[in-house]
């Protein structure tokens, strides 16, 4: 039957087939793995997704309570396919949608007699695997809660496996048509911009609705306290369409139920219909083209030596990770994208705290306004956090042999990197906060205070991160799953952590000036007693932090 | 087998290759020479179809590169001068997916598999992963993934790169045979003595323009040389490789 269709759609099905399957051999073979605390692991072809998969089920155990709790089925599974919908949206946002952009087998397959519409199946498919593995692994509890939560009605089970998978589908597909159009549309001159706009853009949008559906819908409708499907607005709210298969599911047939739904399922098939009658037929020439593309733009680069990249980067170890560090963002697409995904965050962060209203003082206030202004807190210790784990892997691993056969030190690499992301990421952003601090506290030295307290901590957390996992930059392979994996870990556990910790700073330690002071020195020789320690875990893993070219 | 016209291609503003004209016919072993960034593996990558003329035309077994372009990529094979091979599949399972590429049948696929894996003493290395393997067994398999196909026409550009001297005589062996079966091999080289010895036919290009053409006694007497390395020293106006070398020390002394 698939072959059929693909026979109709002309999309040889024997090398989609074979595509298809040496692209998943080859993401599960990418080798080298390191595990929790770098010790080095042998080859574990599926162990990263495992991990992935068992996180997103253990989540799936909290999603799975709130279905089975409130029995406001269509408001319920609109929180649930929105949750699904965000998580698989950052997942293709921060590395899937580079699978269809990127040209890196292009070299391998370029000449090869492979349709353009062929190619672009192959890796819509290989998206779509992880999308649906992910999908699954997200919302099999919540799945099986429905099949109870009114009563045994299978139907309502089988409404909700269709509703998050259709979800989960959509948000990828959108994406995925949405880049490739551009590649499709845009010439590979400006290509490269276009991608980076459209990157912060979708970035914006999917963090955005991420943080505003909690504020639409109000924390009472969260407690199902409200019914928000009697007011219309929540029908022109995406995740809204796929949960009304489930009202359809308890019966109801209204318009309300069956025009969402129905409008859901015509926008799946739409945007098939484009992707693969409209955008897959010039793919394979844009993406050589998009490849001879980075080539020119690599053959006028300007010379290192009229590059400025500031004092602390001027020579040895720090110079050379610094010139890496911004050689990859210009020439690596992967790379770019992925810093240009997380970077709207934190002006996003910054917008969402302000527009509760003034920032206010610890100092004076203590916890009374923490919560509206948290989002300010969370992007310092966040952010760094996001742009550090970035800076590991690389489609280009092999090319830091130069690392290894070089007379460097590996421990003032691995600390560079960290420092890189200190002085070009950590500082402006605190930067800009303290001006807003300044403005909004009710006396200069609680912002200063407050900085230097927000810098340390986030600077800790830096420091943490590289004594469990510390890697020279981009030494170690691409593996699929494992960037976003690492930042939704991040996303979920930084903010119990760090909100923790400042609530009990804000409470017990700044009405108390001398436990302050005391607060200020503690960070700061845990900053210097950490840093030490750093480099001897380096020092003493430096038989372990070995080329994997 | 092989025509091009006019065949040119801009990066930019740079000029990479400039009205480029070639007939190169079955049973030919053509040489394409040139120095570093003179043009080779761009004209390459658009005779593959890796690449796209700026303008001109281009041929490749009686089918347009441009506009028909999988006609075409089913009759050559290729081997890339980075030899860019999966490296995390065994030499098996990459020719297999090469073969199902180019709808070969599973049987005969096998049969061609275990027949290329032997020539190349590569068949106790069948099932390892291509990660461990040296440069020189890489590039066994990219020229065994070039010629499972049996292909029309060959394009090779440094095949010989990493080969130990006995795969490297098998090579030129098969070449031979291969040209006088009637095929076309479109052969980029630096190793002009091979070049000078297996080519029946040669093109040398500079800065993008093709500056000669024949055979390669015709090139050698056309340049008043003893041999085509000379010939093509001064035909690229490369200066005195001592006299270079000696200012290079020199300056690297001072520095």
């Amino acid at each position: 039957m698939i072959r059929r269709l693909f026979e109709r759609l002309e999309i040889d099905y024997e090398q989609w087939r074979a595509l298809s399957r040496t692209s998943l051999k080859l993401d599960f073979r990418v080798g080298g793995m390191r595990g929790v605390l770098g010790q080095q692991n042998q080859e574990r072809p599926s162990g990263q997704l495992i991990g992935v998969v068992i996180f997103y089920v253990f989540t799936g155990i909290f999603l799975a309570g709130f279905a089975l709790m409130n029995k406001n089925v269509f408001l319920t599974s609109t929180v649930l396919s929105a949750y699904i919908m965000f998580m698989i949206g950052s997942i293709v946002l921060i590395e899937y949608n580079s699978v269809v952009l990127s040209p890196d087998d292009f070299e391998i397959l370029g000449y090869r007699p492979i349709s353009s519409r062929t190619f672009f199946v192959a890796r819509l498919t290989n998206v779509f695997f992880y999308v649906g593995v992910m999908a699954a692994a997200m919302a099999i509890l919540p799945i099986g809660a429905y099949f109870f939560t009114l009563g045994f009605r299978p139907l309502l089970g089988l409404a909700a496996l269709a509703a998050f998978f259709t979800a989960a589908f959509s948000v990828t597909l959108f994406m995925i048509v949405l880049y490739a159009a551009m590649l499709a549309y845009v010439h590979p001159n400006r290509l490269r911009r276009v991608l980076s706009y459209l990157q912060l853009l979708t970035s914006f949008v999917i963090f955005g609705s991420y943080a505003l559906i909690p504020r639409i819908m109000g924390n009472d409708a969260l407690t199902a306290r409200l019914v928000p499907e009697e007011k219309p607005w929540l029908l022109l709210f995406p995740p809204a369409w796929y949960a009304s298969y489930l009202r359809l599911a308890t019966g109801d047939i209204q318009v309300t139920a069956w025009v969402p739904a129905l409008v859901s399922l015509v926008l799946v098939g739409l945007l098939l219909v484009y992707a693969v009658r409209n955008l897959s037929l010039d793919y394979s020439r844009r993406l050589g083209a998009l490849r001879a593309r980075s080539e020119e733009i690599a053959a006028s680069r300007e010379s290192l030596r009229s590059r400025s990249i500031g004092f602390l980067f001027r020579s040895g170890e720090p110079r050379a990770v610094a010139l890496l560090i911004r050689s990859q963002f210009r020439y690596d697409q992967k790379f770019r994208l992925s810093i240009l995904g997380i970077l709207p965050l934190t002006v996003f962060y910054l917008i969402m705290a302000l527009s509760s209203g003034p920032i206010p003082d610890p100092f004076v206030a203590g916890l009374k306004g923490f919560g509206d202004s948290m989002l300010v807190y969370l992007a310092v210790v966040l952010f760094p956090l996001m742009l550090q784990t970035n800076l590991k892997n690389s489609d280009y691993y092999q090319a830091s042999w130069i690392f290894f056969a070089s007379p460097m030190h590996r421990d003032r690499l691995v600390l560079a990197a960290k420092n890189f992301v200190v002085m070009y990421f950590l500082v402006p952003y605190l930067l800009m906060i303290g001006i807003l601090f300044g403005y909004f506290y009710a006396a200069l030295w609680h912002a200063g205070v407050q900085l230097l307290v927000l810098a340390m901590v986030a600077h800790i957390v830096l420091q943490i991160a590289v004594f469990i996992s510390p890697e020279v930059p981009f030494s170690r392979p691409i593996k699929k799953g494992e960037r976003s994996a690492r930042m939704i870990l991040i996303m979920m556990i930084m903010p119990i952590l760090t909100l923790g910790f400042l609530s009990v700073v804000f409470l017990l330690v700044y009405p108390r000036p001398i436990l302050t002071a005391g607060l200020l020195l503690f960070l700061v020789l845990l900053t210097f007693l950490i840093e030490r320690l750093l480099r001897v875990r380096i020092q003493r893993r430096l038989g372990a932090l070995q080329y994997r070219g | 087998m092989i025509e091009t016209r006019g065949l040119t291609r801009f990066f930019g503003a740079k000029m990479a290759l400039s009205d480029l004209d070639l007939d190169i016919r079955p049973g030919e072993i053509f040489g394409f020479l040139g120095p570093n960034g003179a043009g080779k593996s761009t004209t390459v990558k658009i005779l593959t179809g890796l690449l796209e003329p700026t303008r001109g035309t281009a041929r490749v077994a009686g089918f347009d590169v441009t506009s028909q372009p999988i006609e075409v990529k089913k009759r050559f094979g290729y081997v890339p001068e980075n030899g860019a091979l999966y490296e995390n599949l065994s030499p098996a399972e990459y020719l297999d997916l090469v073969a199902c590429l180019h709808h070969i049948p599973p049987q005969v696929a096998a049969t061609r598999i275990d027949d290329l894996l032997g020539l190349f003493h590569l068949i106790e290395n069948r099932s390892q992963r291509m990660t461990e393997f040296s440069k020189g067994m890489k590039q066994k398999v990219a020229l065994s993934a070039a010629l499972i196909t049996k292909p029309e026409v060959l394009f090779l550009d440094e095949p010989l790169n990493g080969l130990d001297a006995n795969a490297a005589m098998l090579v030129k062996a098969l070449l031979k045979q291969m040209a006088a079966q009637g095929k076309t091999v479109f052969f980029c080289s630096h190793i002009l003595d091979v070049v000078e010895r297996v080519c029946t036919r040669i093109a040398i290009i500079n800065e993008g323009r093709k500056i000669v053409e024949g055979t390669p006694q015709e090139i050698i007497n056309s340049a008043g040389a003893s041999t085509l390395e000379e010939a093509f020293g001064q035909l690229t106006g490369v200066r005195d490789a001592a006299e270079s070398t000696a200012e290079f020390l020199a300056a690297l002394d001072k520095a």
